[in-house]
C-alpha cells in the first residue's frame, strides 16, 4: 500500500539488436523509458541520438484507413499467432483485403454521388412547390428566359432601383439570408439583366433536365430516385459489415503486431548510440525487474543493469500506485489532484478510509446504502465505470452508519437508532430517549467539528512526517501553520475551548495563553528572520540576485551584444532560484566562439572589453550550468570574485552591482513591509483554521438535511393513500440520486480544500509504461 | 450592466480569429476555401451558415462579414443602460457619413449605379435617410435632398452649393467629423461623467490626432503643398498635436520627418515599427494595441463597447484584405504584412 518501489536500469546492446529489444520493452508493458542524458548532449564522447523514419508507417496509415472504411475500432490484442515478420507480409494482407474493400466502396461512391445530386435535386423541387408550369414548356420557351436562384435578402430592395428594365421577377420564399427568385427577361435582354442579377450576389440554380412535369411532380420522381438509391446504399452497407465481420478477428491481430512494430521505431528516439552499441535507460517496478531482465535478455547480444536512482540527474522516478483491493479505486481521486511525488507517500489509503467514513457518516441509511453498493457493483460490471467501485464501497459504509442511526429508506421504526437506547442519550445528558434526530442535532454538530479537529491534526501530523527529512524542515515541518509549531496552536485552541465549554474546566490560564497560543504565534510570524537565522546557506539567492543587477545594469554595461539575450529566457531565469552565475574573463577570440561552443539554455553578459580580453558573467540554470562551466572553461574563461563595482559604458559613472542587491535585501528587511506581511499571513492562517474546522460542520448538516429529506418523502408518502408505495420508491430515488449525489462532491470537496492542502503536493511524474499506440497522428 | 456588456464585450474577443487561423487563411488558393475555413471558425460559424462558397461572390463575403460586425454591435447595444445609450449610436453616425462621402464620391466619378452596388442594404431602418433615394441621386442637389431632415443637410449645404461642380472630399469629410465630433462630445457630457467622459472623448481627440498626424505627412512628403492647404484638410481638434506644435512642424523644411519623429514620440513609442512608405499601416496597429489594451482594462460598458467594434472592424478589414489578397494571388508572406495583427 505504497509507491511502488522503482529500479532504474539501462539497457545495453549491439546496435543490430535494438528493435527486437524495444519491442521486449513494449511487450513488457512495465518499462518506462527516459530520454537519455547523453543524448542531450551532442558533444560528449560521440553518443549519438538513434533517430530513423519507421519502415511501418505507411503501412500504418494502409491499415487506419482500411480500419476507417469497414468502421473497425482498432485495440490492442495479443498476436503471438500471426508470423507477419516484414513489411511484405503486413503489405500482401493488406492488398487482399483492399481488393475485396475497393470493389465495394467503388460502388458505394458511386451512389452517394447520385444519391447527392438526387437529395439536392429533391431539395430544389420542393422549393419550387406551388410551381404549377411544366418545366419541359419552360425549356421550350423560344423568345424569353427563366432563370431560379436565390438572392441575398440584402439585394432584394435593391431590384426597385431597375424598375424600368425589362424583366419581372418573382419571389416564392424567403428566410432570413436569401430569398428564392425566379426572374422571366427577353431573350434580347437577358445578357444585361443577368448582369445585373449577378451584381446584385444572384446565384443561379440550373433545373436539372430530367425533370419531368411541374415541380410536384418533379418532386415525387425525385423522393422515388433517393428512396432506391438509398435500398441500394443499405446494400453497399451491408456487404461491407460482412466483410468486417469475415476478417475482424485476424485484422485486429496484424494491427496490433504492425502497431507495435512502428512504436518501436518511434522509441529509438531515446536510444543513444555510440560504437556500434545501443544504450535505453528506463523505469522498471523492482518486483517486475526480474521478469523484465529475463524477457529482454532473451535477446542476443544485449544485457540489463541496474543502476542507482539518483543517476539519472535530469529525471525523477515516476510514480506508480499500489494499494490493496479496497483502497485501489481511491487512487483516482489521488490522481485527479495529481500523483505524489516519489519520495512522498500515497495518500490513498488515507482518502480511502476518510472518504468512505465521512460518506456514510453523511448519507447513512441502510436501505439506499445497500442500493447504491447495488448500483456500483452493476455499473461496474456493466458499463466498466470509474466511480462504481466506489460507490459498492461508500454504499456499504452509508449501510453500516445506517444500521447506526436506525434508518431503513428512511424509516426509523425497523431498527433502534442509537441516540434512542437509554445508555446513549444518558450519557448525552437526555433523560428520555430524543424522538428523532433532529433534537440531537447540536451534539452532531459539534461532534461534526470533533471530527473536522481530528482529521485537520492528522494531515497536520502528515505535512511534519513528509518534511521533517526535506532541506525545507524548519520552515515547513517546524515553524509553519502546517507544522508543529501550528499543530500545537491549534490543538491546544479546540482542546482548551471544548473542555472549558464542554466540561467547564478552566483552560485559557495565563501560561496556557502565553505558551500554547501566543508563542506559537509569534513564531509563525517570525517565521521568516528565524529560518534565516538558522538557515546555513546564506548566499544562495546571490546567483538570482545577479541575474536582477544584470537585468537592470544590462544595458549600460554592455560593450558587446550579448549572447543569448533573449528577454524571455532571462526573465524565466531570474523567476526561479535554481540560477548560478559565475563571473570572469576571457579572450576576445573567444568570445566570437561562444555561441557555437557552448551548449544549454544560457546567457553572457559582457560587462567591459580590455585589449584583448572580456570580461562578463555567464548565467544558466543549475542543472545545465555543469555543461555551461564545462565548454566555457574549455574557451579558456577564468573564473574570478565578482566585483562589487563596474563602468558603464559612458565612463561617466561607476555602477555598483551589488547595490541592486543590496537595495532589494533592504526592502526584504523593511520593518514596515515585515510587519505587514507578517500581519497578513497569520491573519489568513488563522483564518484558514477557523474555515477549515467549520467546514467539517457539514457532516452534520448532511445527516440533517437526509433526515429532513426522507421525512419529506414519508409525509407525502402518507398522503398519497394507495399511491404510498410509489411515493416511497420515487421518493427515494430522487434521494439517493440528488442527496448522494451532493454528499459525494462534499467530501471530495473536504479532502481536497481541507485535508490535502495542509500536507499534499501533487508534482509526481506518472509512470507510462511504452506500449503500442494506436491513436492516429495529426 | 456595464459588467455584463464588459463580460459580453470580452467573450466575443475570446472568439476572434487567432493568428493560426490567419495563417491557414492567407494560404487558401480561391475565396471558396476562405468561405469553407471561415464556416468551421466560432466567430464566423453563423455569418456564412447557409452560404453556397462553390458560388459565393467576393463582394458577398465582404458584405456578409460587415453585416455580422453591425449585427454584432446592435446586439451589444441591448446590454448599454438605457440612462446611457445615446452614445451607442456613434456607429450609426459613423456610418451615415461613410454612406454619404461613398454616394457623393461615385456621382463626383459618374457612376451613378456604383454607390448602389455597395450599398450596405442591412442599414436601412437604422440610418437616419432613405438609402435607396441616396444611391438614386444623381448630383448634389439630390443628395442635399434626401439629406434635408438630418443634420448632415446643414454641415453639408455650403460645401456642396458652392462647390460649382468641383467637390473638395477633404472639406466634406473634415466638416461632417467636426459634426460628429460635435455630437459625440454633446452627448457624452449629458450622459457620462468625470473619468469615462474624459476617456470617451480621448477617442475622438486620438482618432483626430493621428487623421491629422497622417494627412499633414502625406500631403507634405508627396505633394509638398503648403501649410494653409494643408490646414484646410484637417480636422479641428487636438490631442497633442495642438495648433501650435502643428504650425512649428510644418514651418520646418523638414516637416515630413519632424512629423514622423513626432508620431513615433507621443503614440507609437518604439513599441510599434513604423515605414515611412505607410505610416497608415503603423497607426492601425498602433489602434488595434490600444483598443485591445482598453478592452481588457475598462470598466466602463460604453468604451468595452467602443474598444471590441474597433477591434472587430480590424478583423473585419483583416480578412478583407486576405479575400482580395486570395482572389488576386498575392503571396501569403506579403498578405501577412498587410495585416493588423
Amino acid at each position: 500500500m505504497a509507491i511502488e518501489k522503482m529500479a532504474l536500469v539501462q539497457i545495453e546492446g549491439v546496435l543490430k539488436r535494438v528493435n527486437k529489444t524495444l519491442m521486449k520493452c513494449c511487450e513488457s508493458k512495465c518499462f518506462h523509458i527516459i530520454s537519455s542524458n547523453r543524448t542531450n548532449d551532442s558533444r560528449s564522447g560521440g553518443f549519438k541520438s538513434l533517430k530513423s523514419k519507421s519502415p511501418y508507417e505507411p503501412l500504418v496509415n494502409r491499415c487506419r484507413a482500411i480500419a476507417n472504411s469497414l468502421g473497425i475500432e482498432i485495440k490492442t490484442v495479443d498476436y503471438d499467432d500471426i508470423d507477419f515478420n516484414v513489411s511484405v507480409d503486413f503489405s500482401n494482407y493488406f492488398e487482399l483485403i483492399e481488393k475485396k474493400l475497393n470493389e465495394i466502396l467503388d460502388r458505394k461512391l458511386t451512389l452517394e454521388s447520385s444519391l447527392k445530386e438526387h437529395s439536392e435535386a429533391l431539395m430544389l423541387a420542393e422549393r419550387l412547390s406551388g410551381f404549377d408550369v411544366k418545366f419541359s414548356e419552360i425549356f421550350a420557351c423560344d423568345f424569353i428566359k427563366i432563370r431560379f436562384g436565390r438572392l441575398p435578402v440584402e439585394s432584394v430592395p435593391k431590384l426597385s432601383y431597375y424598375s424600368d428594365r425589362s424583366f419581372t421577377y418573382y419571389r416564392f420564399a424567403e428566410d432570413e439570408k436569401y430569398a428564392q427568385i425566379l426572374y422571366i427577361v427577353p431573350k434580347d435582354n437577358s445578357v444585361e439583366v443577368d448582369e445585373i442579377f449577378n451584381s446584385l450576389f444572384f446565384e443561379r440554380t440550373r433545373i436539372p433536365d430530367y425533370f419531368q412535369g411541374d415541380a410536384d411532380e418533379a418532386k415525387t420522381q425525385m423522393l422515388k430516385a433517393v428512396r432506391e438509391e438509398n435500398e441500394a446504399l443499405d446494400a453497399v452497407n451491408a456487404d461491407i459489415k460482412a466483410l468486417r465481420l469475415e476478417i475482424e478477428g485476424t485484422f485486429l491481430k496484424v494491427a496490433s503486431k504492425l502497431t507495435a512494430l512502428d512504436q518501436s521505431y518511434e522509441l529509438r528516439q531515446n536510444v543513444s548510440v555510440y560504437n556500434n552499441k545501443f544504450f535505453i535507460s528506463g523505469y522498471v517496478p523492482k518486483r517486475k525487474l526480474k521478469e523484465f531482465t529475463d524477457s529482454v535478455t532473451s535477446v542476443s547480444d544485449v544485457e540489463v543493469r541496474e543502476k542507482p536512482l539518483d543517476s539519472e540527474p535530469n529525471s525523477s522516478p515516476p510514480v506508480l500506485l499500489r494499494n490493496c483491493w479496497l483502497f485501489r479505486p481511491f487512487e483516482m481521486f489521488v490522481k485527479m489532484y495529481g500523483l505524489p511525488n516519489y519520495n512522498c507517500f500515497d495518500p490513498t489509503p488515507y482518502v480511502a478510509v476518510t472518504f468512505m467514513l465521512i460518506f456514510g457518516i453523511m448519507f447513512g441509511d441502510v436501505g439506499q446504502g445497500l442500493l447504491i453498493t447495488v448500483l456500483g457493483i452493476i455499473l461496474d460490471k456493466w458499463r466498466k465505470v470509474k466511480l462504481a467501485p466506489i460507490m459498492q464501497r461508500i454504499g456499504i459504509t452509508s449501510a453500516i452508519f445506517g444500521v447506526l442511526y436506525g434508518s431503513v429508506f428512511g424509516n426509523e421504526e425497523i431498527i433502534e437508532p442509537f441516540f434512542k437506547m437509554p445508555s446513549i442519550y444518558k450519557m448525552l445528558g437526555y433523560i428520555s430517549a430524543p424522538a428523532d434526530i433532529f433534537q440531537v442535532s447540536t451534539i452532531l454538530l459539534i461532534a461534526s467539528i470533533g471530527i473536522g479537529v481530528v482529521l485537520v491534526l492528522i494531515s497536520m501530523a502528515m505535512n511534519v512526517a513528509t518534511n521533517i527529512r526535506t532541506p525545507q524542515w524548519l520552515s515547513e515541518a517546524v515553524i509553519s501553520p502546517n507544522g508543529i509549531v501550528g499543530m500545537i496552536f491549534y490543538a491546544s485552541v479546540m482542546a482548551g475551548v471544548a473542555l472549558q465549554m464542554g466540561f467547564g474546566i478552566q483552560m485559557f490560564t495565563v501560561p496556557y495563553i502565553i505558551c500554547l497560543i501566543i508563542l506559537p504565534l509569534a513564531l509563525i510570524f517570525f517565521k521568516e528572520p528565524i529560518v534565516s537565522l538558522f538557515s546555513k546557506k546564506k548566499g544562495k539567492g546571490k546567483s538570482v540576485n545577479i541575474v536582477r543587477a544584470v537585468k537592470t545594469y544590462g544595458d549600460s554595461i554592455s560593450q558587446l551584444p550579448p549572447i543569448n539575450d533573449v528577454e524571455e529566457l532571462l526573465d524565466e531565469l531570474s523567476s526561479t532560484s535554481f540560477v548560478k552565475a559565475q563571473y570572469g574573463e576571457l579572450e576576445l577570440s573567444a568570445y566570437g566562439r561562444i555561441k557555437d561552443s557552448v551548449g544549454g539554455d544560457y546567457v553572457f553578459y559582457p560587462f567591459e572589453v580590455k585589449e584583448n580580453t572580456v570580461t562578463g558573467v555567464y548565467i544558466a540554470m543549475l542543472k545545465d550550468f555543469p555543461i555551461v562551466d564545462r565548454d566555457f572553461s574549455a574557451l579558456g574563461f577564468k573564473k574570478m570574485k565578482m566585483p562589487d563595482q563596474v563602468e558603464d559604458i559612458r565612463k561617466e559613472e561607476k555602477l555598483r552591482l551589488d547595490e541592486y542587491t543590496e537595495k532589494q535585501q533592504k526592502e526584504r528587511k523593511s520593518v514596515g513591509n515585515f510587519i505587514i506581511e507578517g500581519i497578513i499571513e497569520l491573519f489568513e492562517s488563522c483564518l484558514t483554521y477557523i474555515t477549515n474546522t467549520m467546514s467539517f460542520l457539514r457532516i452534520g448538516g448532511f445527516i440533517l438535511s437526509h433526515a429532513g429529506m426522507m421525512l419529506v418523502v414519508s409525509v407525502l408518502a402518507a398522503k398519497a393513500g394507495d399511491a404510498a408505495i410509489v411515493v416511497q420508491i420515487l421518493g427515494n430515488l430522487f434521494v439517493i440520486g440528488m442527496e448522494g449525489f451532493l454528499v459525494g462532491i462534499q467530501v471530495l470537496r473536504l479532502e481536497f480544500y481541507e485535508i490535502f492542502s495542509r500536507f499534499y503536493k501533487g508534482d509526481g511524474k506518472p509512470f507510462s509504461p511504452v506500449v503500442a499506440n494506436f491513436s492516429a497522428e495529426d | 450592466m456595464a459588467d455584463a456588456i464588459i463580460a459580453k464585450a470580452k467573450a466575443i474577443y475570446g472568439k476572434r480569429l487567432t493568428r493560426e487561423d490567419y495563417n491557414n487563411l492567407i494560404h487558401k488558393k480561391d475565396v471558396s476555401s476562405v468561405v469553407s475555413y471561415l464556416k468551421t471558425t466560432p466567430r464566423y460559424h453563423s455569418a456564412f451558415a447557409n452560404v453556397n462558397e462553390a458560388q459565393v461572390h467576393r463582394g458577398q463575403v465582404e458584405q456578409l462579414i460587415s453585416k455580422d460586425v453591425f449585427e454584432l454591435y446592435l446586439k451589444l447595444c441591448r446590454f448599454v443602460a438605457a440612462d446611457r445609450n445615446s452614445f451607442c449610436w456613434y456607429l450609426i453616425k459613423e456610418l451615415e457619413i461613410k454612406q454619404i462621402i461613398n454616394a457623393l464620391m461615385y456621382i463626383k466619378a459618374g457612376s451613378y449605379e456604383g454607390y448602389l452596388l455597395e450599398m450596405p442594404s442591412y442599414l436601412m431602418g437604422y440610418v437616419s435617410f432613405d438609402l435607396m433615394k441616396l444611391a438614386a441621386a444623381k448630383d448634389y442637389g439630390d443628395v442635399l435632398n434626401v439629406l434635408s431632415d438630418t443634420p448632415y443637410a446643414k454641415v453639408l449645404k455650403p460645401l456642396l452649393t458652392n462647390s460649382q461642380g468641383v467637390l473638395v472630399f477633404d472639406e466634406c469629410a473634415v466638416a461632417l467629423f467636426a459634426w460628429y465630433v460635435h455630437w459625440a462630445f454633446k452627448t457624452i457630457d449629458r450622459d457620462f461623467k468625470g473619468s469615462e467622459a474624459k476617456n470617451l472623448k480621448e477617442i475622438f481627440l486620438r482618432q483626430s490626432d493621428l487623421n491629422n498626424i497622417t494627412m499633414c505627412y502625406r500631403k507634405k512628403s508627396l505633394f509638398n503643398e503648403d501649410s494653409s492647404q494643408i490646414k484646410k484638410s484637417l480636422y479641428s481638434t487636438y490631442r497633442r498635436l495642438t495648433v501650435e506644435k502643428l504650425d512649428e512642424i510644418l514651418s520646418q523644411p523638414d516637416a515630413d520627418k519632424q512629423l514622423l519623429a513626432f508620431l513615433k514620440k507621443t503614440y507609437l513609442r518604439e513599441k510599434i515599427e513604423c515605414d515611412p512608405q505607410n505610416i497608415e499601416m503603423a497607426i492601425r496597429r498602433y489602434n488595434y494595441a490600444y483598443y485591445k489594451k482598453q478592452l481588457a482594462f475598462t470598466d466602463n460598458g460604453t468604451m468595452a463597447l467602443y474598444a471590441l467594434m474597433f477591434l472587430c472592424e480590424t478583423e473585419c478589414s483583416n480578412l478583407k484584405k486576405i479575400i482580395e489578397s486570395v482572389r488576386y494571388g498575392r503571396p501569403p508572406d506579403e498578405t501577412e504584412k498587410l495585416l493588423v495583427l
